[in-house]
């Protein structure tokens, strides 16, 4: 009853405005995205094997399989440290390139890495990280042991580089348009007003980055994902204990035809994305009309006591 | 300035999207019948267009090409030409038994006449010194023919050539010029001979003096051919065209040539042949062509997995184009098929059997053309997932099957090499064949140890077509006390302190090759109930570490390197399949190049050549390699069918063929046949297999030729000491891929020293453990 | 001074950065010019097993255009493979344009029920894995009989939501005041999204193209999972098992892969910078 009331209230009110916007993604999505994530929902509650339905069972199994805690606990590791690594990284490196005058041909260097195609960072990565590769012949002429890259927990710092390396260039790229996004008038005034360049960058440079940084956040958390393409080809399905990641466990299991473990695992992470997502939205998007007034607001309010 | 650098990008962009358009456009009608060439995706025998099909083809489309065999005429044993007369009648010479053949009516008779001087011989019994050179068979059924008596009384070593005419006199001939070991007519009566060095002649038959036209780089003695006026040879990667008047030989047409690397790629020599208008043919075993020389295409006519020609077995020697468009062809064997187009046959039969097999499998290939013969309306398709050309990884091309078989599209016959078969097995993507293997136990006698290999609670998922035995050879009184491995390691150092200096112990030149053959026999000790068990590890790696080093000792930087860049530079083939043939390791023996031979009986012929190298030795011997697992096998082939298959009862079918004893007793050099009758008829058949000399190994002590005579056949107790040894197999090796490429990858380090033992397994037990946890 | 120092401090730091990020592109553009015996004598000991380390020299000995001739002139296929390539990143860039640059809009600009909900759903399915869909999507595609075929690959490329997401940032920063204008000028909705909404949101648009021309030009879980015939596949799949006898072929194609990309993010750049400083200016 509600329900029908709400919908009339709503094409009163012409507030279906939206609809020819949205309606051609929304349907392809629901085809080619939603309805494949609900079949994998309706897998994680039946047996492969019978296709019967199970309730909660690979639930309860996924979350006693040590493979999947261990491979879990890497990626949240992996997340923890490349994440903000790579967005502290990327901002300074674009507040020191919004000073200078090489930003084009520097922007440019650092988004190479973007275009390059998997199976040729594969070949890099050999080339450097074998044990016979090209880091270790420079470490031994400088007379240090060779490392096993690939073997020990090394490993990990080999993926980590990789990851920074390819993601620099567009996280910078972000990152200085949205300082360049800032209007000067507002940067002069504050210089005017005798602000240091501490003060300039934590109290206008930053907050207008926020948005900025939901964005960032989100795209280098994509990313951190894509690294396994290039981990697999190179250390296999079963790498060295510290890069076992997530993917890796959803390779093997559908290597495997553990289906139903897997699709409850997906369920599983889906749900938790799902609140890191939410929490990030809440932290960092506000309505746009509370945004810019409120920013507006705020630096006025900053103006005057500045000026004071 | 920066807006024109812009704008000139802009240009340059969509410049090379046009560019690359219209060049893709030449190269997809290319790439189209390129494509349908490719080896791995076999697609409907389409006759004209070669369009590019997907699954079935066009529905309705019609037209293809009915093979049909011709009878073999009595007595021929291998068959290496076959002619057209002037007259139209078919002639074949035979000349290692001194007669020619002649066929007025299609190949259903043959009439023989006798050649003569060679069938007086061949009578006498003396025949077998004879080495041939130069069997021609002119268009009046004149025959150019010569031989070397190698087992002459008179010691006459000198070679002979004589011409038969239509009337069977014949005259002896003193040709100059040349040492033609092969000859034959053009259409215009031309006569071409090579000299076995690679090079080709034209033999005036007024004068019979010989002039050389042109030298190959070939390095093998190729078959001289002919191709409508003009003679045609091949080496590895193009084809030579000559006719008499030619200064050089033409070797410009790039698609042909395209097309004849890849035929030698496969294994097999292509033949060709002219037809009308300057067209060329060629058969090879990925089908028939036709191509218009200097043109930009190979039109296929015939898909050779449809038919005879698909069959690694078949070699074909001698093709003719008939004016009606239809061919024939003569295989080495003496099988010949006629080729003709019937514009009503469906061009894809309704019924489609789809097989998978992740490489290329031979024994599947052998058996489809048999398979169509007997049910004309089914379509074998043969889906490799690997074939080495790209970056397909194993592990994406099972994802994709699983893909397939969870939503139902799956292949209907699967052949699980290199796939994970516990889990196909556990997760009932395959049925239970356990009446097929009753109703062909019925048919024939087959090994039954080795055919419930993968027996599971009483029903059978999965059978091996093929099997290898892991084994060990040598001199008997070095072999005596070696029962497992520990033994061995203990003999092969015992023997290296007290003086003996072959450059190798077991064979092995890297880690790599040693470890790959001994997970053979030491696999199934290291993983126990689903958890690994490091102690059969560490014994592992201890003793293995011992014969490595020990195989090490003499090896030089030098060998080691010249080894691994040979092994690079093979194309595609794996270590297994060069260097694991038990045959070729205990060929090393024989040049002190290893004390011990160490690999697998692979095929059917390696048991006799096996044998035959033994025999050279003072008193070789030959057992089961041992191991941490005594009485293993290595299954080749291991099939099973989907259990979503839509065509279980033709799967069914096609898998008795498979096991049946035909199709078995082909030596398709992927195993031995589970069927033992098919051994049993192998075991009393004559070898033909010729005389192999030996060249000396780089780096082999001293410069002997050593000779292996490979003509020489087992003794009757040989092959019963063999079927014993195969009677007592009782379980096929470890092949969990995850397993072996744990062991195999972090034991290379354990054993060149960079890793401890200690810290080696406990890292492979790790990522075993994961694998286990999952 | 000081600040001077500073200044070239940093940009010594800049430029050193930007020389190691290129570093390994550019080992391998010049690997692509050794010829095949250099190769195989520098990468055997990583490739095979052997005692000796790496002696990768960065310059070529014999510099030899071999394995490009190779590439673009003995194998037909490579324009086939090619021209894949530009079909489906196309296809699918035409696509997002269409579909997702209204749907950004739609979330950037009105509220409506379950809004949240519906946006958060498309950042969510967008952070999933490829396998774990695998198996549906192949099913739904298939239901619509688009496996093997080019389509198979486009579709679910066009409403991938990575585009709506990236875009939506762009449209969100537009301020409300400038939409007000122009509705008090009468514009409709059509009116607005176009005359003020594009403009003004390019860089988010332009940015969302460049990342998705990216992503698809070397995409290769989809083709490999959804596209059977070779004759289909993208380049991303043609590059060859690298071992030392296509090493060199390896090389060659990964800088042939590379230059369109870094032709597209170049280009791509310039209108970037153009719609920040409009962005820029409407303040």
């Amino acid at each position: 009853m509600k329900l029908r009331r709400r919908l009339i209230s709503i094409l009163k009110s012409k507030n279906w405005r939206f609809v020819p916007f949205l309606l051609p993604s929304l349907a392809g999505v629901s085809c080619f995205v939603i309805a494949p994530f609900g079949d994998v929902l309706v897998r994680s509650m039946k047996t492969m094997v019978t296709d019967s339905f199970c309730g909660l069972v690979n639930y309860q199994t996924v979350f006693s399989n040590e493979a999947f805690l261990l491979a879990s606990k890497n990626t949240l590791y992996f997340d923890l440290v490349c994440l903000p690594l790579l967005i502290g990284l990327s901002l300074l490196v674009a507040v020191m390139l919004s000073k200078s005058r090489l930003v084009q041909a520097l922007k440019s260097a650092y988004l190479f890495p973007l275009a390059v195609p998997t199976a040729t960072v594969v070949l890099i990565w050999k080339m450097l990280f074998e044990k016979n590769g090209i880091c270790n012949a420079g470490l031994s002429r400088l007379g240090i042991e060779p490392v096993d890259w690939m073997g020990s927990d090394w490993a990990f710092v080999v993926l980590i580089i990789s990851y920074i390396w390819k993601n620099l260039g567009y996280t910078v790229l972000l990152w200085l348009s949205g300082i360049l996004g800032i209007s000067e008038s507002i940067i002069e005034a504050a210089k005017v007003d005798g602000a240091g360049e501490a003060k300039i960058f934590f109290s206008i440079i930053l907050p207008n980055l926020k948005p900025v940084f939901y964005t960032i956040t989100v795209l280098s958390f994509l990313n951190s994902f894509k690294v396994f393409r290039e981990a697999y080809l190179v250390a296999g399905a079963y790498p060295q204990e510290s890069i076992y990641l997530l993917q890796h466990l959803f390779n093997n299991w559908f290597t495997n035809l553990e289906i139903d473990k897997m699709a409850a695992a997906a369920v599983v992470i889906a749900v938790l994305l799902s609140c890191f997502v939410l929490l990030l939205q809440k932290l960092w998007d506000n309505t746009p009309d509370d945004e810019s007034s409120g920013k507006r607001k705020k630096i006025r309010k900053r103006k005057r006591g500045i000026s004071i | 300035m920066k807006k024109r650098i812009k704008r000139l990008g802009a240009f340059l962009l969509a410049g090379i999207c046009v560019f690359s358009i219209t060049l893709s456009m030449a190269g997809c009608s290319e790439n189209k019948t390129g494509n349908a060439a490719d080896k791995g995706s076999s697609q409907a025998g389409n006759a004209g267009t070669g369009s590019d099909v997907g699954d079935g083809g066009a529905a309705g489309a019609k037209g293809c090409y009915v093979e049909s065999d011709l009878t073999t005429p009595s007595g021929l044993k291998k068959l290496t030409n076959l002619s057209r007369l002037e007259d139209n009648s078919l002639a074949i010479l035979d000349i290692e038994n001194g007669m020619l053949h002649i066929s007025k009516d299609e190949g259903k008779n043959w009439e023989g006449k006798e050649i003569p001087i060679v069938s007086e011989l061949v009578k006498n019994q003396s025949g077998d010194g004879l080495e041939f050179l130069a069997n021609a068979v002119a268009k009046d059924g004149g025959v150019f023919y010569g031989f070397r008596n190698w087992g002459d009384e008179g010691g006459d070593y000198s070679p002979h050539y004589y011409y038969m005419q239509n009337d069977g006199q014949a005259q002896e001939i003193s040709l100059s010029g040349g040492n033609i070991s092969q000859a034959v007519f053009a259409e215009d009566g031309s006569l071409y001979g090579a000299d076995g060095e690679g090079s080709v002649y034209y033999v005036d038959t007024s004068n019979w003096s010989a002039r050389k036209l042109f030298k190959t780089d070939s390095v093998f003695d190729f078959a001289l051919g002919v191709c409508g006026d003009r003679a045609a040879a091949f080496d590895t990667d193009k084809a030579y065209f000559c006719g008499k008047d030619d200064s050089q030989a033409d070797t410009s047409d790039e698609v042909l040539n395209a097309q004849v690397k890849k035929e030698i790629e496969s294994g097999v020599l292509p033949v060709l042949a002219g037809g009308a208008d300057d067209k060329v043919y060629l058969a090879g075993q990925s089908g028939i062509y036709s191509h218009v020389p200097g043109g930009g295409v190979m039109e296929q006519l015939a898909d050779g997995t449809l038919y005879t020609l698909g069959e690694p077995t078949r070699v074909p020697r001698a093709m003719l184009a008939e004016e009606d468009g239809s061919f024939l062809i003569g295989f080495e064997d003496g099988l010949i098929c006629s080729y003709v187009y019937d514009p009503d046959m469906p061009a894809v039969p309704e019924r489609q059997l789809n097989v998978y097999s992740l490489r290329d499998n031979a024994s599947i290939r052998s058996a489809i053309a048999s398979f169509r013969k007997k049910n004309p309306d089914v379509y074998v398709k043969l889906e490799i997932g690997m074939d080495g050309t790209d970056g397909v990884t194993a592990n994406d091309a099972v994802k994709n099957l699983n893909t397939r078989l969870l939503a139902n599209e799956g292949p209907d016959l699967i052949v699980l090499d290199g796939m994970p078969l516990d889990s196909y097995m556990d997760k009932g993507m395959l049925t239970d064949i356990s009446d097929v293997l009753a109703d062909i136990q019925e048919e024939a006698a087959y090994f039954t140890n080795l055919i419930s290999a993968y027996q599971k609670e009483g029903a059978v998922y999965a059978v091996p077509l093929r099997f290898q035995i892991p084994v060990l050879t040598g001199e008997a009184e070095e072999l005596s006390g070696i029962t497992d491995l520990q033994s061995l390691a203990d003999k092969v150092e015992e023997l290296q302190a007290s003086g003996k200096n072959t450059v190798r112990m077991v064979g092995s030149s890297t880690a790599e090759e040693l470890l790959k053959e001994l997970q053979f026999t030491c696999g199934l000790a290291w993983v126990n109930d689903g958890a690994v068990d490091t102690d059969a590890l560490k014994e592992y790696f201890t003793q293995a570490k011992r014969l490595y080093e020990a195989d090490q000792k003499n090896l030089t930087e030098e060998l080691k390197d010249a080894h691994n860049r040979a092994m690079q530079m093979g194309s595609g083939t794996s270590v297994e399949e060069m260097w694991n043939d038990v045959w070729m390791r205990s060929f090393d023996i024989l040049v002190k190049s290893s004390c011990f031979g160490m690999g697998n009986l692979s095929s059917l012929e390696a048991y006799p050549k096996t044998m035959a190298t033994l025999k050279e030795m003072k008193n070789g011997a030959l057992t089961g390699l041992p191991g941490q697992a005594a009485n293993v096998f290595i299954p080749s082939g291991i099939t099973g069918i989907a259990s979503g298959s839509k065509e279980t009862e033709l799967a069914k079918d096609f898998l008795k063929e498979l096991l049946s004893t035909g199709i078995q007793s082909k030596d398709t050099k992927d195993g031995l046949p589970l069927n033992k009758d098919a051994l049993e008829s192998w075991m009393v058949q004559e070898n033909t297999g010729g005389t192999g000399f030996g060249m000396v190994e780089v780096g082999g002590n001293g410069n002997e030729a050593v000779g292996v005579d490979y003509s020489y056949w087992p003794t009757e107790k040989q092959w019963q000491e063999l079927l014993t040894l195969i009677e007592e197999l009782e379980h096929p090796c470890l092949t969990d891929e995850v397993v072996l490429d744990a062991v195999e990858s972090v034991g290379e380090n354990i054993l060149t020293g960079e890793k401890s033992i200690e810290d080696g397994v406990n890292e492979i037990a790790q990522k075993i453990n994961l694998y286990f946890k999952e | 001074m000081k600040r001077k120092v500073r200044c070239g401090v940093g940009m010594g730091c800049l430029i050193l950065l930007a020389a190691i990020i290129c570093a390994p592109i550019v080992l391998v553009a010049f690997g692509s010019l050794k010829d095949n015996n250099e190769l195989l004598d520098e990468l055997l000991p990583v490739l095979a097993e052997t005692a000796g380390l790496m002696d990768w020299k960065v310059l070529p000995i014999y510099p030899t255009l071999a394995h490009y001739k190779e590439l673009l002139i003995d194998t037909p296929q490579f324009y086939t493979v090619f021209f894949n390539s530009i079909q489906i990143t196309a296809g699918i860039l035409a696509g997002q344009l269409l579909v997702a640059v209204p749907a950004a809009w739609a979330f950037a600009r009105f509220e409506f029920p379950c809004k949240k909900l519906v946006f958060t759903l498309y950042v969510v399915l967008m952070l999933m894995p490829f396998q774990v869909t695998m198996l549906p999507n192949y099913l739904v595609l298939n239901r619509m009989n688009l496996i093997n075929t080019q389509l198979s690959v486009i579709l679910p490329g066009i409403f991938s939501t990575f585009p709506v997401f990236l875009m939506y940032r762009g449209f969100r920063d537009i301020p409300k005041s400038l939409i007000e204008a122009a509705k008090i000028d009468g514009a409709g909705e059509a009116a607005v999204f176009f005359k003020v909404g594009i403009p003004l949101g390019s860089s988010g648009i332009l940015s969302a193209l460049v990342l998705g021309f990216l992503d698809c030009w070397n995409m290769v879980e989809q083709p490999l999972a959804f596209l059977k015939d070779k004759s289909l596949w993208p380049l991303s799949l043609y590059l060859p098992e690298v071992d030392v006898s296509h090493a060199g072929l390896a090389f060659a194609a990964s800088v042939i892969t590379l230059i369109p990309a870094v032709f597209v993010f170049i280009m791509g750049q310039e209108y970037l910078e153009q719609g920040i400083v409009a962005a820029g200016i409407k303040e």
